[in-house]
């Protein structure tokens, strides 16, 4: 039996216009993996402990992070402000692009924020330079609760005033974002078709 | 119980950001100043203090060789003796280590028998001798503290010493922590597997708290805080702190002391001296109290946060 020797460019050829047909095949179903992973994370997110605390403002009295007041009026947000909301955006554009096809291989790749980008979107409301999202998980100042005295012009209307009461909550650090975005890395890791 | 890891990291740290703000900062004035008559009811009986208007001294000599300040100076001048006139004109002076001489430097004030040459000998200042001596003294003070950063900025009753446009005309109370300051205290440390064999990489938290009235002072500090990411400084045994419990440099003549400085203390000699034990700043964040909130504690106070990540690889069962 004669031997059928196939030339490498031939081969090539053929598994570039492969991956050509290839590609409107794996898409749709990459995509539907994706989404279905970023949604789970945006649900970890909205789910966790510290979201929905921060999420009811002033109202999560008791905290579960905080001996004392809410972790939001702990840290030292205005009323106004959403803390959690910016995170989400953020986490939100977190999609699925297609690349190239070369040597027969379809490129995709995952775009996500880095935990870098996140810390640096989230500034304490007292010290710019920090990051509270940072802060849940390797500790917080509580300074942001007495900054926020109960007075006139008073925030976030959850803090302690220093004079009657300086010794007041304390934060226990937490996992947070952190471990979110491990999960959902770790969930992108094991995509497959 | 013996000094662990925590407390060689704290003396490490503290004795390189000492040196390291008057090194690259020239964080400090060389003065000269008068010695006043103070109490001190922590001290016995036996000792006569006199206190300068300013704390802390410097004293690290090996700041002064090679250095050209702003002032004009050849670096920061560590006092190492006293001087005086008599009430007759005569003049004396008084070196450390002799007639019970003993500076201390975290207080800005000195300890001292008497006048050995006097008639009757031993006669103290604060009669008829004056008392004078020329130092350099810190722009910041460096206090390690357990206090939070709330009991810190909302508390603070601290003394502001405008040290450097007044003209004093007393010592400074002792013990007592003075402003322009820096607090810095360890925060969490947390030891996670790096290599096989049981090489881990130990990572601290190091916060500090820098308070001052001045807002280019506190802008120099945090300027040279953000630069010193990616620097290792030297691992120093806490035995090997300098200074005594009086606050003076641990002397050879001092046999219970771990380790003495003879000749005097150098962090530049320390620095070369120990170049295999180091420490690493892995990331430095600086950040300044909003003024927006600042004018709810002290508006005269500028207060500014530096947080430290510091790395230690090392072994730490076994």
């Amino acid at each position: 039996m004669s031997r059928v020797t196939i030339p490498k460019g031939a081969i090539d050829a053929i598994a570039n216009q492969a991956a050509r047909f290839v590609k409107p095949e794996v898409e749709p179903r990459l995509m539907k993996q994706f989404k279905e992973i970023k949604e789970k994370m945006l649900l970890d997110f909205d789910n966790h402990p510290v979201t929905q605390e921060l999420q009811r403002k002033t109202d999560a009295d008791p905290s579960a992070f905080v001996t004392r007041g809410s972790l939001f009026g702990f840290i030292g947000f205005e009323k106004t402000d959403d803390p959690t909301e910016t995170v989400r955006q953020i986490l939100k554009q977190s999609s699925l692009e297609f690349v190239r096809i070369k040597s027969g291989v379809v490129d995709f790749k995952v775009v996500y924020p880095s935990k870098e980008e996140l810390f640096s979107a989230t500034p304490l409301p007292w010290a710019t330079g920090r990051s509270w999202l940072k802060g849940i998980e390797s500790g917080i100042s509580g300074l942001g609760k007495y900054l926020n005295v109960d007075s006139i012009d008073s925030r976030s209307g959850g803090g302690i005033q220093s004079e009657t009461n300086t010794g007041g909550g304390r934060f226990s650090a937490t996992k947070y974002i952190s471990e979110i975005l491990n999960n959902f890395i770790k969930k992108i890791d094991n995509l497959s078709l | 119980m013996k000094p662990q890891f925590q407390h060689t990291l704290v003396t490490s740290f503290y004795l390189w950001f000492d040196n390291y703000l008057q090194k690259y900062g020239e964080a400090y004035k060389n003065k000269t100043g008068i010695f006043y008559n103070m109490t001190d009811d922590r001290l016995d009986s036996t000792y006569n203090v006199y206190s300068s208007p300013y704390k802390q001294f410097i004293f690290d000599s090996g700041l002064h060789s090679g250095v050209v300040n702003s002032q004009g100076t050849e670096g920061a001048i560590v006092l190492d003796r006293i001087s005086g006139q008599r009430a007759d004109g005569s003049a004396f002076e008084v070196t450390r280590g002799t007639s019970g001489l003993h500076i201390d430097y975290e207080n800005g004030r000195v300890f001292f028998t008497g006048d050995p040459d006097s008639s009757p000998a031993g006669k103290l200042p604060g009669n008829d001798l004056s008392l004078s001596g020329q130092f350099a003294v810190k722009d910041f003070n460096i206090y390690v503290t357990n206090q939070t950063e709330e009991d810190l900025v909302i508390e603070n009753k601290f003394k502001t010493n405008d040290r450097f446009g007044n003209l004093e005309t007393s010592g400074i109370v002792p013990y007592d922590q003075v402003l322009p300051a820096i607090f810095i205290t360890s925060e969490s440390i947390k030891n996670k597997p790096f290599a096989f064999g049981g090489l881990d990489v130990t990572q601290t938290n190091v916060k500090a708290v820098v308070m001052t009235s001045d807002l280019y002072c506190l802008d120099c500090v945090l300027s040279l805080a953000a630069d010193a990411q990616k620097r290792s400084f030297a691992e120093v045994g806490f035995d090997s702190f300098p200074t005594t419990e009086f606050g003076d440099i641990k002397s050879a003549t001092e046999s219970y002391h771990v380790d003495t400085y003879p000749t005097g203390y150098s962090y530049n000699q320390i620095e070369n001296d120990n170049t295999s034990d180091l420490f690493h700043i892995e990331e430095v964040n600086v950040s300044k109290l909003s003024d927006r909130v600042k004018k709810k504690v002290n508006p005269n106070i500028f207060v500014g946060f530096i947080d430290f990540e510091i790395h230690k690889y090392r072994r730490p069962r076994g």
